[in-house]
C-alpha cells in the first residue's frame, strides 16, 4: 500500500480523500506493506509531521510492516531529523533510510522535540521541562512562556487521558518566525478513538453527536466530557477560550472532522480528510 | 509548617505554600498534582473553618485541570471536616500565576465558587450558595 505525500504538506487536509481513507486503526486495514513516500516533499509543517508519525505507527502496532521514504530535499530531511521524527519511526520498527542525512546542530528554535507521552506523569514532567527550556531559550516574550506550557500541557493531558491510543500521544513545541510575526506553535497528536467515540461513552451525549465535526464542536464547550461526570470537561473548553484571543489559533482535527478556533466567534467545524486519531495544534503570538 | 498571617478579613488564617507542598514544580499540570495537596488542605480546613490561603509564589503556570481538581479537593476537605460546602468558606489564592480569565471563573462557577480579585491581585473564592 503506497501513500504519496503532497509536495507542500501543511496538514492532513492536503490529501485527497481517497488517498488516506484507509484507516490504520481498523482491524481490516490493508495487509500489504505500508510505504509512505515523502521523496517529493519540498515544504512541511509540524502538523503534517505528526500525521507522518501517527499513521505508520498505527500500522506498525497492528503488525504491518512499514517503510518511510525520506524526502530528497536535504533541508526538509534535516528538519524532520532535527524534530526527532526518524528516531521514533526507527525505534518502532519502520524502515527509514537515513544514510547521508547529516545531524544538524540542535535547532535553537525547537523547544520540545517530538516526544511520545503515555501518562499524566509524562505530561507533567514534559510541561515543567518545557517551561525551563522556554526560559533558557530567550525566545519570544518571557510572559508568554507559562501560557505556552499551560496550553501544551492541557492538550497533552486530553490525549493521554481520553484517546486510548495504542501509540501514545506525540507532542512538540517550536518557535517560528512567520511573515505575520513571531509565534510559538505546539501540537499533540494521538492514534486513538477520536473525540466522537470518546464523547459517545457518555450516553447523555450520544444522541447529540452524529459526526466527528459535531463532536469537536461539543468538546470545546464547558463541562462536556465522555466521563459523564458533571465536574469534568473543563480542559479543552479552557484551551478553546484562550485561543479566541486576537492572533491566536487552535486547530483540532479528529477523524474526518476539523475545527479552526480563533478570535472569530463564528468558527464552525467541518468535514475534511481522515486523521486516524486526534491532532490539536495551537499557534500563539509572542 | 503552616504559616498564620492575617486574612483578607483581618482574622487569623492558615496559608499553604503551594510551590513547596507540590514538590517545587513551576508548572502545575495534572489532577494528581492537586491531589498531592490533600493532606495539607485537610489539615488547614480542620484548623480554620472559615478561610484558607493558598500561596502560589514560585509557580508560573497552572492548567484548568489542576485548578478544577484543587477545588474538588478543597470541597472534600470541607466535607471531611464536617463543615460541608454550604457554609460560607473563603479560599484566597495569593500570587496567582496567571490572570483571572473567563476559563478560571467558569471552573469556579462549576464548583459553586464565585471568584473575584482582591486588592493585591490575588483571587478571592467564595461559595456562591
Amino acid at each position: 500500500m503506497l501513500i504519496e505525500l503532497p509536495q507542500r504538506f501543511v496538514n492532513a487536509s492536503n490529501f485527497r480523500v481517497r488517498d488516506v481513507s484507509n484507516d490504520p486503526r481498523r482491524s481490516d486495514f490493508s495487509d500489504e506493506e505500508l510505504i509512505i513516500d515523502a521523496r517529493h516533499i519540498e515544504f512541511i509543517r509540524p502538523a503534517a509531521v505528526l500525521w507522518c508519525l501517527v499513521y505508520p505507527l498505527l500500522a506498525l502496532v497492528h503488525g504491518r510492516s512499514c517503510r518511510f521514504l525520506v524526502p530528497e530535499n536535504a533541508g526538509v530531511c534535516v528538519y524532520m531529523r532535527s524534530l526527532g521524527m526518524f528516531d521514533i519511526l526507527q525505534q518502532a520498527g519502520a524502515g527509514v533510510d537515513t544514510r547521508g542525512i547529516g545531524r544538524s546542530r540542535p535547532d535553537p528554535q525547537l523547544i520540545v522535540s517530538l516526544t511520545v507521552l503515555n501518562s499524566q506523569r509524562d505530561v507533567d514532567e514534559l510541561a515543567n521541562s518545557a517551561l525551563e527550556s522556554l526560559s533558557e531559550s530567550h525566545l519570544g516574550s518571557a510572559n508568554t512562556h507559562p501560557f505556552v506550557s499551560e496550553i501544551f500541557a492541557e492538550i497533552a493531558l486530553n490525549a493521554v487521558e481520553h484517546s486510548q491510543s495504542p501509540v501514545g500521544a506525540i507532542g512538540f513545541i517550536q518557535f517560528y518566525e512567520f511573515a505575520e510575526g513571531r509565534r510559538f506553535v505546539c501540537g499533540v497528536a494521538d492514534g486513538g478513538i477520536g473525540i466522537r467515540q470518546s464523547l459517545e461513552r457518555n450516553s447523555a451525549l450520544r444522541e447529540r453527536i452524529f459526526y466527528d465535526w459535531d463532536a469537536i464542536e461539543l468538546a470545546t464547550r464547558e463541562r462536556i466530557s465522555g466521563t459523564g461526570s458533571p465536574t469534568r470537561g473543563i480542559g479543552l473548553y479552557g484551551v478553546a477560550e484562550d485561543m479566541r484571543s486576537p492572533g491566536h489559533q487552535l486547530i483540532i482535527h479528529s477523524g474526518i472532522g476539523v475545527m479552526h478556533i480563533n478570535e472569530d466567534l463564528r468558527t464552525a467545524a467541518r468535514r475534511t480528510t481522515l486523521f486516524p486519531g486526534t491532532l490539536a495544534y495551537a499557534s500563539i503570538p509572542t | 509548617m503552616p504559616q498564620f498571617p492575617r486574612s483578607w478579613k483581618g482574622e487569623m488564617t492558615i496559608t499553604i505554600p503551594v510551590f513547596e507542598a507540590t514538590g517545587y514544580q513551576r508548572a502545575l499540570v495534572t489532577r494528581q498534582s492537586a491531589r498531592s495537596l490533600v493532606t495539607r488542605l485537610a489539615d488547614a480546613v480542620a484548623r480554620s473553618d472559615t478561610e484558607i490561603q493558598l500561596d502560589f509564589k514560585g509557580i508560573e503556570a497552572v492548567t484548568p485541570s489542576f485548578m478544577d481538581e484543587l477545588l474538588e479537593t478543597i470541597d472534600e476537605s470541607l466535607k471531611g471536616a464536617s463543615i460541608g460546602t454550604k457554609t460560607r468558606f473563603v479560599v484566597v489564592i495569593k500570587n496567582p500565576p496567571t490572570r483571572l480569565s473567563t476559563k478560571f471563573s467558569a471552573i469556579g462557577k462549576g464548583r459553586g465558587y464565585d471568584i473575584s480579585l482582591t486588592g493585591d491581585d490575588g483571587w478571592l473564592m467564595t461559595r456562591s450558595n
